[in-house]
């Protein structure tokens, strides 16, 4: 779906961001990328999107690469993109003029439009912002419509740049599970965050540094070599069913479970 | 010396088919010397109080003073918004930082001392103050902004998600200086991040919906959502002891960290 062959990028007048990087996102992958703060996740999430080019080395979505602008509308229907900050991608001055903006553009009928945002705005429990003015709403509402926006398209890969760090728990893990459900559907998905409790659905997470890639795995593979480098956070029931030797648990759920579990065996 | 928000009422498209309800009857006291978490969904009104008690705005109806005189923005208040990184504007961070205070009448001799002061208690590099802030990165930005916010020497300061999209470290180093400055003056502290609310504030305010669901102290806070079964509420690791004690696990809901948490879970284990 995305392949990225030792891509260099630096911005003018500054130290380079990413340098020699290989990352392949597969046709119906989920994949998770964490890393520090100035370590190029933003900046490698842009590159995918063709909304900027690598200074060195090939990227193609595809089969496409982005380098040739002539064909950066296709790349566009193929991967959609939430960006970090919730007032960069609004369009609309109401949430369903914002969603309704880029169907039109596809030019999609009017029923299948109705329908399309019908069903992201209850599947997101979003039904009740349809006709609010976006400047009104608070920065999770926003990242919320943001998701949406995106999501209505229905491209075949989505590209999530911290997109609920804004976002309370509750919300959270539905908008979490909806994107799982939308990848076990066929979607690729790249999901960008600090937060590791977020990335327990994906199949693969690599961590990036200004070094490159320093880890990559399964999640449990990846926490795991987290933990005992000391070198960020690992969700919390992980820790815990790896400290106490339990089988290992990535939710609250399954880490009682195996609690009780081991209770029933002494 | 406190925050006093009485009978708060803010109405968003008030008189038109959007018109929504944003805060309803807020009542609340927030004293000086304290770190007063403030919680809720998306869209319960947060971010609202927020800007009001920043006295940028003007509720429909109702009331807020700081230390009995109305909001006044850089002079009895300071707020950092949840996308501080957009307010840059200069092209050095210098700039950015001195305009503030500039505008407050200091003299140049005074914003030198005001600005490097406040970098070295953020433990920043000085050197940064002639770069680009487009330059920085983003957790160094948003260090940059929390410094630009304190130079204006607030008594009561809101921060309105100030760790959303930084990393570990950063987070870190913002929670060690915010819990650092706390004595001095009041800091209302707004975040999804559970566990660093509870960890950092002394009390604790829930909104729903616009209203005010709970305020009282941590310990309160947390026999309050347990009460309700509201396991939404709860930071992960003390959904974990909620979620044993429910099974019959002799342990502490309130646990300070992940070492508390798996003693007494090792304990309760050995005991059975």
């Amino acid at each position: 779906m995305i392949e990225l062959e030792d891509i260099y990028f630096s911005y003018p007048a500054a130290d380079p961001v990413l340098e020699g990087i290989n990352v392949r996102v597969d046709k119906g992958e989920y994949l998770g990328i964490m890393g520090g703060n100035g370590s190029g996740k933003t900046t490698l999430a842009r590159l995918m999107t063709g909304l900027l080019l690598p200074g060195k080395g090939t990227l193609r979505v595809n089969g496409i690469s982005t380098s040739d602008r002539s064909r950066l509308l296709e790349i566009h229907k193929h991967t959609g993109m939430v960006f970090q900050n919730p007032d960069a991608q609004a369009i609309g001055e109401t949430v369903e003029e914002d969603l309704v903006f880029g169907l039109e553009n596809l030019g999609l009928p009017v029923p299948e439009i109705d329908a399309r945002i019908e069903k992201y705005l209850d599947l997101l429990g979003m039904r009740e912002l349809r006709h609010r003015n976006i400047r009104t709403l608070s920065g999770g509402q926003k990242q919320l419509v943001n998701l949406a926006a995106v999501m209505v398209m229905e491209p075949e890969c989505i590209i999530l740049d911290e997109p609920v760090s804004m976002v309370d728990a509750r919300c959270r893990k539905i908008i979490l599970q909806h994107i799982a459900r939308l990848n076990h559907e066929g979607t690729s998905i790249v999901h960008i965050t600090h937060d590791p409790e977020e990335l327990i659905w994906c199949h693969r997470l690599i961590v990036l540094s200004r070094c490159g890639i320093t880890n990559q795995g399964t999640p449990h593979e990846v926490f795991g070599q987290l933990l005992d480098e000391k070198k960020m956070d690992v969700p919390v029931p992980y820790a815990i069913s790896r400290k106490l030797g339990l089988p290992l648990a990535l939710t609250t759920e399954a880490l009682l479970e195996e609690l009780c579990r081991s209770r029933s065996g002494n | 010396m406190s925050i006093e928000i009485r009978q708060l009422t803010h109405i968003y498209d008030a008189g038109t088919s959007r018109e929504t309800i944003a805060l309803d009857r807020i009542d609340l006291t927030i004293s000086k010397g304290t770190v007063f978490g403030l919680v809720g969904g998306i869209g319960s009104g947060k971010s609202t109080l927020a800007s009001l008690m920043a006295g940028l705005g003007t509720p429909a109806q109702g009331s807020i003073t700081i230390d009995g005189e109305p909001p006044y923005p850089g002079r009895n208040v300071g707020i950092l918004f949840q996308q501080p990184e957009d307010f840059f504007f200069e092209k050095t961070l210098f700039e950015d930082m001195a305009s503030g205070l500039l505008h407050l009448g200091l003299t140049e001799e005074e914003v030198h001392k005001r600005i490097h002061s406040t970098l070295d208690l953020l433990g920043l590099d000085h050197q940064i103050l002639d770069r680009s802030p487009f330059h920085l990165n983003r957790g160094t930005l948003r260090l940059a902004a929390f410094a630009t916010v304190l130079t204006m020497r607030p008594g009561y300061l809101i921060l309105d998600e100030p760790t959303a999209s930084l990393d570990p470290k950063s987070r870190k180093r913002l929670v060690e200086v915010i819990k650092r400055i706390s004595g001095d003056i009041a800091i209302i502290y707004i975040s999804h991040r559970l566990q660093e609310v509870v960890a950092i504030s002394e009390y604790l305010a829930v909104l729903e919906q616009g209203k005010v669901a709970f305020t009282g102290t941590v310990p309160g806070y947390l026999d309050w959502a347990t009460g309700q079964d509201a396991w939404e509420y709860l930071p992960v690791l003390n959904q974990v002891m909620y979620g044993l004690q429910r099974m019959g696990f002799d342990v502490d809901l309130n646990v300070a960290c992940l070492e508390d948490a798996l003693e007494q879970i090792r304990l309760s284990l050995e005991r059975t």
